[in-house]
């Protein structure tokens, strides 16, 4: 009786492969086969800034192109990584990066540039925004940012009694085991050893003084995204951490108890651009797509609901809004690094970080 | 270590034909294996398997040997050349992160096998129902998203967490300090892993005839002599598939070590991804990839060969 | 007794960050995890305004089914080949197996992506489904080794001896006898394919995104209940296709 049981399920198990099977084969063939329509594969970030953009740009896009767009979403080591694989073949046709990528990227020659007469609204485009200085023919630009953010000095107001002021005050020992700091491979890592260089009595081409700083500092995190420690602010296991201002200004709305200051250092400002991808087949609409970004109302947007800076010197923001991003006034009190000093150097000081650094960190 | 062969199956005496279909001539003739015999026809059922590894992993894995002999923007070399190796070999961080790697896996298996040995013998007990039920209950809480269940561990772990909060509010113990530690770490990766040696021993310990166990009581056998004698020595080949599957779950765990470890709590994996995502230096990382595969399987082949007079191979 | 309570502390352990994920994902609140303010649907129905999700649910369901089915269906043969004689290079060739696992997961689609990229091949759900299927094949490779260590052949001998053909004594001998470690294999390679983040790294496309890869994309910039609630739905829609497979084809993962 067991036996028959046993054989019972056998079969029907054959008949569920089966099914599963075909069901499989039946799925597979389908999704390529289905007419789609023009698309503009943008490689971007994705959560607020994946749905701003489906949401601001993609409507009018469509209407200027006829065509849709795709997204390739990731972080964006994982996306420039693929970049490089892909060089003779690209799957994505623009690339979104902070500015370092952009100009590695065009050193290793998976970026192109852009024709300065199909941007429209280039001319609208604030100068300390156009950061990116790689040689290029005249009538090109290597790439168009889209947003500045800046990286600033977050701590719980409800456990900090003494505002910080400056960056120096990550090494107060009330913050020992009680920060979130970017880790090594963090877009920003050389902008602090520089200034912890700095703090140190170096500068920026002396920076030997810096590792030996930070050597001295106790973080509990080591952080990527935001998300790496917000937790633990709640919590009370983080009581200051370093990250960009928009993503403070996020937290603030979903009422993390956070706030933050610039510190007297100033703040690091972070432009982040976009550029067309080697090799794309869609050079025309992704030249509308990048004009598009630059464009006023989309900047506006962007700025509104993403507390993301706006590029754009037409944009006019209400004070509210001015606020919180880093707009108007607030970006002279910010400082700015040439992004291809940081790709020169980053590989040498996250090694440095790696073996001198690290391991002092081992805080118990 | 007795190894009772399982027994209540009568085994006819074999057909002739089948006997001789066995022996080779050679081995009719002399009463011997020959030395270089190769029945191929043994390792056809393997082909299938050999040919799809061969295409989809030993193709990329000699992509990635040949990066890691390259030279990279960090260490300049010329043309293929084991200087990555020795770089990364000569400092005294990367070996430090690879014996952590190694050992956190090592003790998470321990841990594993330590908690879900018993779990998988008293599952044995219940009905098939309700072993069923258990285990999905065991198995699929995963499918909820790592990402998401090591947030739920960040939280449970951390000092002002709903576990941990109210007794150090209270005054009853001190700050634990467990978020960041190695600690920590292991508790993530035994909690991703124990689903897994829970089934595959609950697998193996199904497959133990309860002939077999009865015999032995009736031999007059005590529990423990049964478990020591019985049923342990049968359960060798899934103790040693939960193993090898808990330490390379445990090796290759990215997101415990990422949310739940502190500062100073690398792991190898963590560390080829900052190469990857951060300096784009796909041949260092490589070139810590194939040290941590060579490693590790030294580990794998003298495991399994250690162990093989337990299971059939 | 002891048993009973020993599974269930065991059970707590296993289940308790999940059943924190569950409960929250009814929470108002507008981050996560966070104490519970007041019961609401807000998070499931968000789900549908996000549709990517439910389309990355779809590809990874597909992606570990049929890289769970591959590995299965390329195991057990071998497997059984392993145990059936004592064969020379029998330990390497079970080290071969398990390969995969040696291999870091990012570096294999790291691998796989370069490959795909010289050879001219696009990205898209072969490239997902094979490096995934080598993942996942050291584990039903162990799994069914396991199952048939105990193996009696002489069974193999007494169906043939009594005029069974090869395929038949396959089909009514050996596979119902291995059939837990077969539906655990199987079960086991598509949970570890499914929840998997880094090999998906670097092969996905706009339309082939994993589950997990959104997750990690949607949590880059925001942490609220809704990350609570997709896993909630994950683990509703396994646990009912499990409960009717059981039901309706008397498929039990104990067996």
């Amino acid at each position: 009786m067991e036996q028959s049981r046993r054989n019972r399920g056998l079969s029907r198990r054959n008949l569920l492969r089966g099914a599963g099977a075909l069901g499989l084969a039946g799925a597979l063939p389908a999704a390529p086969a289905l007419a789609q329509p023009r698309a503009l594969t943008v490689s971007v970030w994705g959560g607020i800034t994946q749905d701003a953009i489906k949401a601001h740009v993609l409507p009018e896009f469509e209407k200027r192109t006829g065509a849709t767009l795709a997204f390739d979403i990731g972080a964006q080591g994982a996306r420039y990584n693929k970049l490089l694989a892909q060089k003779n073949s690209p799957s994505a046709d623009v690339f979104f990066a902070g500015d370092e990528a952009i100009v590695a990227g065009h050193r290793a020659g998976v970026l192109t540039p852009a024709h300065r007469k199909s941007l429209s609204n280039l001319a609208e485009v604030a100068e300390w925004a156009m950061r990116v200085k790689e040689k290029v023919p005249d009538d090109m630009v290597p790439s168009v940012p889209f947003t500045m953010i800046a990286y600033m000095l977050g701590y719980n107001p409800e456990l900090v009694k003494e505002k910080p002021t400056s960056w120096a005050d990550m090494w107060r020992p009330e913050f020992r085991d009680k920060l979130a700091f970017a880790a090594p491979a963090h877009t920003l890592m050389p902008a602090f050893v520089i200034i912890a260089a700095e703090l140190a009595g170096g500068s920026e081409t002396n920076v030997e003084p810096g590792f030996k700083k930070l050597a001295e500092l106790r973080p509990a995190k080591l952080a990527y995204f935001w998300t790496d420690w917000a937790a633990l602010d709640k919590t009370g296991d983080v009581t200051m951490a370093t990250e960009f201002d928009y993503y403070f200004e996020a937290m603030k709305d979903q009422k993390y108890p956070i706030d933050y200051v610039n510190p007297k250092e100033k703040g690091i400002g972070c432009p982040e651009s976009v550029a067309i991808v080697a090799g794309t087949k869609n050079r025309e609409i992704a030249e509308v797509f990048l004009d598009l970004m630059i464009s006023a109302q989309v900047q506006e947007v962007f700025a509104t609901q993403l507390y993301a800076g706006s590029i754009n010197k037409t944009v006019k923001l209400s004070p509210a809004v001015e606020a919180r991003c880093s707009c108007g006034a607030k970006i002279e009190e910010l400082r700015y690094f040439d992004p291809a000093m940081f790709a020169d150097n980053r590989p040498a000081w996250t090694e440095r970080l790696n073996i001198d650094v690290i391991p002092n960190w081992r805080a118990r | 270590m007795a190894i009772l062969q399982p027994s209540g199956i009568s085994s006819a005496a074999p057909h002739p034909r089948a006997a001789r279909a066995t022996l080779s001539r050679w081995e009719r003739v002399s009463g011997r294996r020959p030395l270089f015999a190769l029945p191929w026809r043994a390792y056809l059922p393997l082909a299938p398997a050999l040919v799809f590894l061969i295409v989809f992993l030993l193709l990329p894995l000699g992509a990635t040997v040949w990066l890691s002999l390259s030279p990279n923007v960090l260490i300049k070399f010329d043309g293929p050349g084991l200087a990555n190796f020795s770089y990364l070999l000569g400092k005294p961080y990367y070996l430090d992160v690879l014996w952590r790697t190694l050992r956190l896996a090592a003790i998470t298996t321990a841990v594993a096998l330590l908690l879900g040995y018993p779990a998988a013998w008293f599952l044995r007990d219940l009905s098939a129902r309700a072993a069923s039920t258990l285990i999905i209950a065991l198995t699929f809480p995963i499918l909820a998203g790592p990402l998401v269940v090591v947030l739920g561990w960040m939280i449970l772990l951390s000092d002002g967490g709903p576990l941990f909060g109210p007794l150090v509010r209270h005054g009853l113990i001190g700050p634990v300090r467990l978020l960041g530690t190695e600690a920590a770490v292991v508790v993530g990766q035994v909690h991703f892993t124990l689903p897994f040696v829970v089934l595959t021993l609950f697998a193996a310990l199904k497959q133990i005839p309860v002939d077999a166990l009865e015999a032995a009581r009736s031999l007059g056998a005590g529990r423990v002599q049964v478990l020591r004698h019985v049923v342990w020595p049968l359960s060798l080949p899934g103790v040693l598939s939960a193993c090898l599957i808990a330490f390379s779950l445990a090796a290759s765990s990215y997101v415990s070590p990422h949310y739940l470890g502190g500062a100073a709590t690398l792991t190898l994996t963590t560390l080829i991804a900052q190469f990857i995502t951060a300096t784009y230096n796909s041949q260092l990382a490589s070139a810590a990839a194939v040290m941590l595969l060579i490693v590790m399987a030294v580990i794998v082949f003298g495991f399994t060969k250690a162990t093989a007079r337990a299971v059939r191979i | 007794m002891i048993g009973r309570l020993y599974l269930a502390l065991i059970f707590l352990f296993v289940c308790g960050p999940a059943a924190m994920i569950l409960f929250d994902s009814f929470n108002s609140a507008t981050s996560f995890p966070s104490p519970f303010e007041h019961i609401t649907l807000h998070w499931y129905l968000a789900i549908l305004d996000h549709d990517e999700f439910l389309e990355a649910m779809r590809i990874s369901a597909i992606v570990a089914a049929a890289a769970a089915a591959i590995a299965t269906v390329l195991s057990v043969p071998a497997a059984y080949a392993l145990t059936r004689r004592k064969l020379r290079g029998g330990h390497a060739l079970a080290t071969l197996l398990v390969g995969p696992l040696l291999v870091p997961q990012i570096v294999m689609g790291l691998a796989m992506l370069q490959l795909l990229s010289l050879a001219h091949i696009e990205l898209g759900l072969g490239g997902l489904i094979a490096v995934h299927a080598v993942y996942v094949m050291p584990f039903t490779v162990r799994l069914a080794l396991t199952g048939l260590a105990h193996f009696n052949f002489a069974l193999i001998e007494a169906a043939k001896s009594l005029g069974a053909g090869r395929l038949r004594t396959v089909w009514h001998v050996t596979l119902p006898l291995i059939r837990t470690s077969v539906i655990a294999g199987f079960t086991f390679a598509f949970i570890l394919s499914f929840v998997d983040l880094p090999l998906s790294l670097f092969l996905t496309t706009p339309r082939t995104a994993t589950l997990p890869i959104q997750v990690f994309a949607y949590m880059e910039s925001r942490l609220d209940p809704l990350v609570a609630a997709v896993g909630a739905l994950v683990l509703a829609a396994a646990i009912g296709l499990t409960l009717t497979l059981e039901r309706v084809f008397r498929l039990r993962i104990a067996g």
